[in-house]
C-alpha cells in the first residue's frame, strides 16, 4: 500500500538545491549535452563534406569546377595555388571537430557553456599559399584573385602540375563568389546556442 | 545617374585612407626641385611645367607637409598669376599661353610616399600586367614625370563586395563593404610601414563626405569650394553624423614565390578592409 506523504515547499527547495550536486545528475547532464553537441557537429561535418567547394578542393589538381566559382574552367585547387599533395581541408576538419563544454552548477540551476571555434579562427587556419595573411575559405565567399593560377604554371617547378603557362590574360570572367563556411557555421552556432539554452528533464 | 551610397563610400574611404597614411605614418617627403616644360596634347592653350614627382600632398591638416609653393624668375608665384593652376595629381603647374616655354620655374612641395588610386582592375591585372613607372625618390636623372600614368610606389583601392544584413527593426541594415588595397612598395621598409599602419586601423571610423566633396577638380587643382585650401580634418568634421566603421583589417604580404611574376622589382602587400555602415537602404 502506498504511503502518502505531504511535501512542503521547503522540502522541494531542498531537493532542488541538492540535485546539482548529485554525481548521477552531473554525469547524466554531461552525457546528454555531449551527445547533442556531437549530433550538431555531425550535421556540420556532413554539410561541409558534401559542399561543392569541399568536394572540388578534395579532388585536388585533377578536379573539375563543380562549385561553379570559375565558370566551369579549371578547378579551385589549382586556381587558389595549392601544391600537388597539399591537404588544405585538413585544418578545417580538425577545427570543426573541436569543442569544449563547461558546466557551472549553482544552487538552483546548471549553466552550460559550449565553446566551438569561431568563423574568424577557422578562416585564420586557411591561409592562401601566396598571401598567408589572407584566407582562401573566406575568399570563396568574398572573392579570390587569380594570382594563385600563376603559381601553377605547367613546368618542372609546377606546384599542382595542372596550370598552363601563358603570357596573355588567362580568363576573361571573374571569380564567382559563393557561400561556404560562414553559412554552415551560422547554422551550427544556432544549434549550439539551442543546446546551451536547453532544459534538462 | 545620381551619386549612390557606393560612390560616397569609396570617395570618403579614399580621402580617409590618404589622410590616415599621411598623418599616422608621415608617409610623405618634402622636395624643392626645378620644373620642366613639356607639351601635353590634352591641355590646349596652356603651358605645362612638370615636376619630377606626382601626387603632391594637398591636405592642409598634415603636419610638416609643404603646401606647394611655385617660384618663377621674379620669386614666388600666387595661384591665378598668369593663370597658374596647380595640378597636384600629375605633379605639375599649368600657365596661360603667354608664359615662355623656357621660363625658369621651380617649386617646393610634398610628395606622398604612396600614390593612391581607385581601381577597377583585379589583382592579377594590377600585379602581373601592370606596367608602372617608378616615382623613385633616389638616383635618377630629374625630369618631369609623365602625366596620367600610374606610378609606384602606390596603393590601388577597389571595392570587392557589398551586402546588406538586417540590423534593427524599422528597416535598418548593416551594410558590409569589403575594400581591398594592393600596395606596391620599393622596399620592405616601405611595405612593412604601410601594412603596419593599416593593421592598426581596425575599429577606426571615418565620416561620409559626399561625392561632391572630392577635393580636386578636373585639372587636379583644389576646388574653388575650398577657398582656404582642403583640410581633411575640417571637412570630415562637417559630416561627423555620417559614420562608417572599419570593423576589421587584414594585412598580408605576397609570397616570395610570386616574385618572378612581377614585372619590376616591387614589394607587394594586401590590405583588406571590412567597412560597416548602419543605414536604411530602402528609404
Amino acid at each position: 500500500m502506498a504511503i502518502r506523504k505531504s511535501v512542503t515547499i521547503g522540502t522541494l527547495k531542498e531537493v532542488q538545491q541538492a540535485v546539482p550536486r548529485e554525481t548521477a545528475y552531473i554525469k547524466g547532464i554531461k552525457k546528454s549535452i555531449e551527445e547533442k553537441v556531437k549530433e550538431a557537429q555531425k550535421h556540420l561535418l556532413e554539410n561541409f563534406e558534401k559542399h561543392p567547394v569541399t568536394i572540388e578542393i578534395a579532388a585536388g589538381p585533377q578536379g573539375t569546377n563543380v562549385s561553379g566559382t570559375l565558370g566551369g574552367i579549371g578547378n579551385l585547387f589549382s586556381y587558389i595555388g595549392f601544391s600537388a599533395g597539399d591537404k588544405p581541408l585538413g585544418s578545417i576538419r580538425i577545427m570543426l571537430k573541436q569543442y569544449n563544454i563547461r558546466f557551472h552548477h549553482s544552487k538552483k540551476k546548471t549553466t552550460i557553456n559550449i565553446t566551438v571555434p569561431t568563423t574568424t579562427e577557422i578562416f585564420r587556419s586557411t591561409p592562401l599559399p601566396w598571401a598567408t595573411g589572407r584566407s582562401w575559405a573566406k575568399g570563396i565567399e568574398t572573392g579570390i584573385s587569380g594570382l594563385g593560377t600563376y603559381l601553377n604554371i605547367d613546368s618542372a617547378r609546377s606546384r599542382s602540375g595542372t596550370g598552363i603557362q601563358t603570357k596573355a590574360k588567362q580568363r576573361a570572367g571573374r571569380f564567382k563568389n559563393r557561400t561556404y563556411l560562414s553559412s554552415l557555421l551560422k547554422n551550427y552556432y544556432k544549434e549550439i546556442r539551442k543546446i546551451e539554452q536547453t532544459t534538462i528533464s | 545617374m545620381k551619386p549612390t551610397y557606393q560612390h560616397q563610400l569609396l570617395t570618403s574611404f579614399y580621402l580617409w585612407f590618404d589622410h590616415f597614411l599621411l598623418s599616422k605614418a608621415q608617409a610623405f617627403k618634402n622636395f624643392e626641385t626645378d620644373f620642366y616644360y613639356y607639351a601635353d596634347e590634352r591641355i590646349q592653350n596652356k603651358r605645362v611645367f612638370g615636376s619630377p614627382y606626382k601626387q603632391w600632398v594637398y591636405d592642409k591638416s598634415i603636419a610638416n607637409a609643404t603646401t606647394p609653393t611655385i617660384s618663377g624668375g621674379a620669386g614666388a608665384l600666387s595661384a591665378g598669376i598668369s593663370g597658374m593652376i596647380l595640378d597636384h595629381e600629375n605633379g605639375r603647374v599649368l600657365f596661360n599661353g603667354d608664359v615662355e616655354t623656357g621660363a625658369a620655374i621651380s617649386g617646393a612641395y610634398s610628395v606622398k610616399n604612396f600614390n593612391t588610386y581607385v581601381s577597377n582592375q583585379n589583382e592579377e591585372s594590377l600585379i602581373i600586367e601592370g606596367k608602372y613607372k617608378l616615382n623613385a625618390r633616389y638616383t635618377r636623372q630629374l625630369t618631369n614625370v609623365a602625366p596620367y600614368d600610374e606610378v609606384v610606389p602606390a596603393v590601388f583601392l577597389s571595392t570587392t563586395d557589398t551586402n546588406n544584413q538586417p540590423f534593427a527593426l524599422g528597416g535598418q541594415d548593416n551594410t558590409i563593404t569589403n575594400i581591398s588595397a594592393v600596395a606596391f612598395a620599393e622596399n620592405t621598409y616601405q611595405l612593412d610601414g604601410i601594412l603596419s599602419t593599416f593593421a592598426d586601423a581596425s575599429k577606426e571610423v571615418f565620416y561620409g563626405i559626399p561625392y561632391t566633396g572630392s577635393p580636386l577638380d578636373e585639372y587636379g587643382a583644389v576646388k574653388s569650394s575650398y577657398p582656404d585650401g582642403y583640410n581633411y580634418t575640417n571637412v570630415s568634421n562637417d559630416y561627423s553624423s555620417n559614420i562608417a566603421m572599419i570593423q576589421n583589417t587584414t594585412v598580408s604580404k605576397i609570397s616570395d614565390r610570386m616574385d618572378k611574376f612581377i614585372p619590376i622589382p616591387l614589394y607587394v602587400g594586401f590590405i583588406d578592409f571590412e567597412i560597416n555602415k548602419y543605414r536604411f537602404p530602402r528609404q
